[in-house]
């Protein structure tokens, strides 16, 4: 969220929240039309390993375990080291 | 050709000789088309000016019939609360054939449930009260009941395979009504019950109906680990159709998932815009670190996260931001194991969080205490020294993830 973004939204905070119609809070669990289904019907089919559904873990692509990468925007670290460079400065 | 009364209860009697519930269960919607027939039939309808058909089929169907033209009738001149209170009548005649039947009768029942259910929804909608969705909660209970205690049929022929459906739809009216603690009372009679077939055993659109309202239970009384297994199952088994099922599982679910690091893919994202707007801001904050980000995204959708019960697991979410700040800080400093305490002051400075050290110290030590850093706090020397493997454990990786939070 940009700070122009931010400060131009301010009348009403909710406001920003655009169209969550479908999930209104006395919305009830539909019930099924149909009695029973088989695999090829639900998600199951997304699930890369054989495991049971209620382990889902890895190799599901609709889940992402490996976002934790290492590279950082070049301007964190320049920062960082400025404002730890001032402190250094403050100390001496 | 018009259905007349005479039709219509021979049609009743003809689909019990023939042990046909999903035929009966059409004959006893209060939605089925014959109903314009019986209407036209009669006029004005009466219990007494009906009396004169007592006797033309089987108790209790005679009557049962009588009080489906008069429900009919309510329904058609809109005067809902006496639907609903004549559909109980209904209902309990019909729940006296079902303790003598098997399990044929069940789609009969759901059926009769579900018209219960909407009609007094529809009651308590024109009364602005909730009377009438207690009242059929009471009601939907005595068939749960008259589903577990069938000792006489056959197995594969028994009213038990009613169990699930019935307390699902028990469960949609006491969060209806917000008396889930209620809940327990009728788990505990199907626990109790060794007789029950396991819940797998099932069809799918109970198990997941089901564990749907079981994950939802836990979710609310914080029990998130038991949450988060109950609406993968759910979710996973949910008809691909039921997209608004789909989209209340994961309403839930996502918030569980990525506490334990699973964030949703933009594919999974993709397919529930409105899932999207909620989350995207958050799932982003996340993935790099951005506190202030989070602290953003959060202030903008409390209204609406607290309205749908997920604020607190959602706030949560902010421990891992913190984390990605710590390890960014981290990374900068080329992952070096003994870290200075206000370095990771001055990243929080940096990601736009102003706090005072010792404050910092404190989230440091939260951080170490909940899995997400390891190593220890030298405080005389305002030192983190960090483990030397796996300083930052990935957050799929760590033990217990709700234990802790």
């Amino acid at each position: 969220m940009s700070k122009a973004e931010s400060s131009t939204n301010q009348p009403t905070k909710e406001d920003t929240i655009p169209g969550l119609g479908v999930l209104e809070e006395d919305d009830e669990f539909e019930e099924f039309p149909v009695q029973d289904w088989d695999d090829s019907q639900t998600d199951l089919a997304n699930l890369a390993s054989t495991g049971t559904a209620g382990s889902a873990a890895g190799g599901d692509k609709l889940w992402e375990d490996n976002w934790d990468d290492d590279d950082i925007e070049e301007e964190f670290s320049t920062q960082l080291r400025s404002v730890l460079l001032n402190l250094l400065v403050e100390d001496v | 050709m018009p259905v007349t009364f005479t039709n219509y209860l021979e049609q009743i009697s003809h689909n019990l000789d023939a042990h046909d519930g999903p035929r009966l269960a059409y004959l006893l919607r209060v939605t089925g088309p014959h109903v314009k027939d019986l209407l036209r039939e009669f006029k004005n309808p009466t219990l007494q000016g009906l009396s004169r058909y007592q006797g033309a089929i089987e108790s209790p169907w005679d009557e049962i019939a009588i009080r489906y033209v008069l429900i009919a009738h309510h329904i058609a001149k809109r005067r809902p609360n006496e639907a609903f209170k004549e559909h109980t009548a209904f209902i309990n005649l019909f729940y006296r054939f079902l303790s003598t039947t098997s399990g044929w009768t069940l789609p009969a029942l759901f059926a009769v449930l579900r018209d219960l259910k909407d009609l007094a929804f529809d009651a308590d909608n024109e009364t602005q009260s909730m009377t009438c969705t207690e009242e059929a909660a009471r009601v939907a209970s005595k068939a749960l009941t008259t589903c577990i205690t069938d000792r006489t049929s056959q197995p594969a022929e028994s009213r038990r395979w009613g169990v699930y459906y019935v307390t699902g739809l028990i469960m949609k009216l006491y969060f209806r009504v917000k008396r889930i603690s209620l809940s327990k009372n009728i788990l505990r009679a199907i626990d109790a019950n060794p007789d029950i077939p396991p819940l797998s055993q099932y069809p799918r659109s109970h198990q997941v109906t089901h564990r749907y309202y079981i994950g939802m239970l836990d979710f609310l009384n914080d029990n998130l680990a038991k949450a988060e297994q109950e609406l993968t199952f759910a979710f996973y088994n949910c008809h691909l159709q039921m997209r608004r099922n789909q989209e209340r599982i994961l309403t839930y679910l996502i918030p569980l998932r990525m506490l334990r690091g699973h964030l949703p893919s933009s594919e999974l994202l993709g397919r529930f815009p409105d899932l999207d707007r909620l989350y995207s801001p958050f799932v982003a904050a996340v993935r790099k670190g951005g506190i202030k980000e989070f602290d953003t995204a959060l202030d903008r959708a409390e209204r609406k996260l607290l309205e749908l019960n997920v604020l607190l697991a959602l706030e949560k979410s902010r421990e891992l931001c913190l984390r990605g700040v710590f390890r960014r800080a981290w990374i900068s400093s080329s992952k070096g194991n003994r870290m200075p305490i206000r370095v990771f002051h001055a990243a929080l400075a940096v990601s736009g969080v102003e706090l005072p050290v010792e404050e910092v110290e404190c989230l440091l030590a939260n951080q170490i205490y909940k899995g997400f850093m390891k190593g220890y706090i030298s405080h005389e020397k305002q030192m983190v020294v960090l483990s030397n493997v796996k300083a930052f454990p990935k957050l799929t990786e760590r033990a217990n993830p709700f234990a802790t939070l």
